[in-house]
């Protein structure tokens, strides 16, 4: 209750223009603070705190069941008509959408989910009954949006099958923001929060913007039933993603990011999967949620089937882990070694500018 | 999970997620407040002189008005015995 309640740096957002949410960051943390009252503390401090130069991100809780779990949490906010109701976007099977202010990192959105798991006393993660959407800032172009979607699915610690039905959302056909069904889904020129540090690079250096560089725009992402792992992940890909396509600090490192994933597909003969629509964008030709399907169906087959035949080595030979990885270990596999190798990457790099040298 | 059925199979259970098998599962914390942190002790205080307030009642003894060691402590008695006598 303490300080977050002081209102100095607030953004116009928190100054009262319109937003998507209609409640106030400080009312929520208030309202959670007595149910984790450490967390709560941690997510006020460090909610704006941007880590090592990553986007800041946004959730969405698509509440499959009946919602009741979220009753007094809505209530304490002003109710359903002012927090729910104004919120015409949620999953076409959820019974409410729960708009969640963005944090500046993965560490904290996590974070403030575990508070509202406190509050409600029941799962957000790995729940089959809620749906977590992921949002990133700034628009990825189809290739970079394709590259989201395959990078979460190949990492995540859940394989999932899925039908059309389960990707469909309120604005799946709308009239003005048309964007399918999709794993991936562009914003609907809402509003949005610009307040976080974007990481620039001028000539050599580095260069720390408080202010993101697009006015609108997100990419996001609907996980399903989403993991912690899913929220680290998914703020990865699209900070180096992001960065390649809107040239920030990480540019580079999305660069060559994105020529060794393309090159990954390539290996596994799923260079293709690329050129699906695998996001709505205004190209009248992305309008083709069975295109896309197709392609989403063609990786969920090649990961269950290798997810089978990892099993089955593994009872053949049993310390088969154990060996080191070569070229020929699998797409699950290689995908792991890949986002843990940029993650590391990053952090190195950025810890490097700590210390007063170019990374 | 999807029940797949082919006329004239058995009808299949086909699961709908499965664990990714390369992940290695991290432990779930479990959706609790951490528990309260274990009180601050404060260690008692130590008289200017150096001498604990163990010692106080000797405290006039020349020998005690040295702060104590480890050594010291386990002697304490014994050397005590041999310089009285």
């Amino acid at each position: 209750m303490r300080l977050y309640l002081f209102r100095n740096g607030a953004t116009s957002s928190e100054k009262g223009a319109p937003v998507s949410y209609r409640y106030s960051f400080e009312d929520l943390l208030a309202l959670l603070h007595g149910h984790a009252p450490a967390k709560v503390d941690a997510v006020a401090l460090h909610r704006r705190r941007v880590e090592h130069g990553h986007l800041s991100v946004g959730v969405k809780i698509h509440c499959l069941g009946d919602g009741s779990q979220f009753s007094t949490l809505v209530e304490g906010l002003g109710g359903a008509q002012k927090i729910l109701d104004v919120n015409y976007y949620k999953h076409s099977h959820a019974s409410l959408c729960l708009v969640l202010p963005p944090v500046g990192s993965a560490r904290s959105a996590i974070l403030l989910l575990e508070c509202i798991e406190h509050f409600i006393g029941s799962a957000l993660f790995s729940n089959p009954e809620i749906q977590i959407q992921v949002c990133s800032p700034g628009r990825l172009g189809a290739r970079r949006s394709a590259l989201l979607a395959i990078g979460f699915y190949l990492g995540s610690d859940t394989l999932r099958r899925y039908t059309l039905g389960d990707l469909a959302t309120s604005f799946a056909e709308h009239q003005h923001y048309p964007r399918g069904r999709r794993l991936v889904l562009y914003d609907a020129e809402g509003d949005f929060d610009r307040n976080f540090d974007w990481w620039k690079e001028s000539g050599k250096h580095r260069l720390v913007e408080p202010q993101l560089p697009f006015e609108n725009g997100r990419s996001d992402l609907l996980t399903g039933s989403g993991s912690r792992l899913d929220i680290q992940n998914i703020n990865l890909l699209a900070t180096l993603l992001v960065h390649a396509q809107y040239q920030g600090y990480w540019n580079q490192l999305g660069v060559q990011f994105q020529e060794e994933m393309e090159a990954l597909l390539e290996r596994h003969v799923l260079n293709g999967l690329v050129d699906a629509p695998w996001v709505r964008t205004d190209d009248p030709e992305s309008d083709d949620d069975d295109g896309f399907f197709a392609a989403l169906q063609e990786l969920v087959a090649y990961a269950f089937e290798e997810s089978v035949r990892i099993k089955k080595k593994g009872r053949l030979f049993p310390g088969w882990h154990e060996i080191p990885a070569k070229s020929s270990r699998g797409i699950l596999q290689e995908v792991q070694s890949l986002l843990q190798k940029y993650r590391s990457e990053l952090v190195r790099q950025s810890r490097l500018l700590d210390q007063g040298g170019r990374a | 999970m999807i029940r797949a059925h082919q006329p004239g199979s058995e009808p299949i259970d086909i699961p709908e997620t499965i664990p990714n098998p390369v992940v290695v599962p991290k432990p779930t914390p479990i959706p609790t407040e951490p528990a309260p942190k274990e009180p601050v002790r404060i260690p008692e205080k130590v008289p200017k002189s150096g001498v604990s307030t163990a010692d106080s009642c000797t405290s006039g003894v020349p020998w005690t008005a040295k702060a104590r060691s480890w050594t010291s402590s386990f002697n304490h008695g014994e050397t005590a015995r041999r310089r009285s006598s």
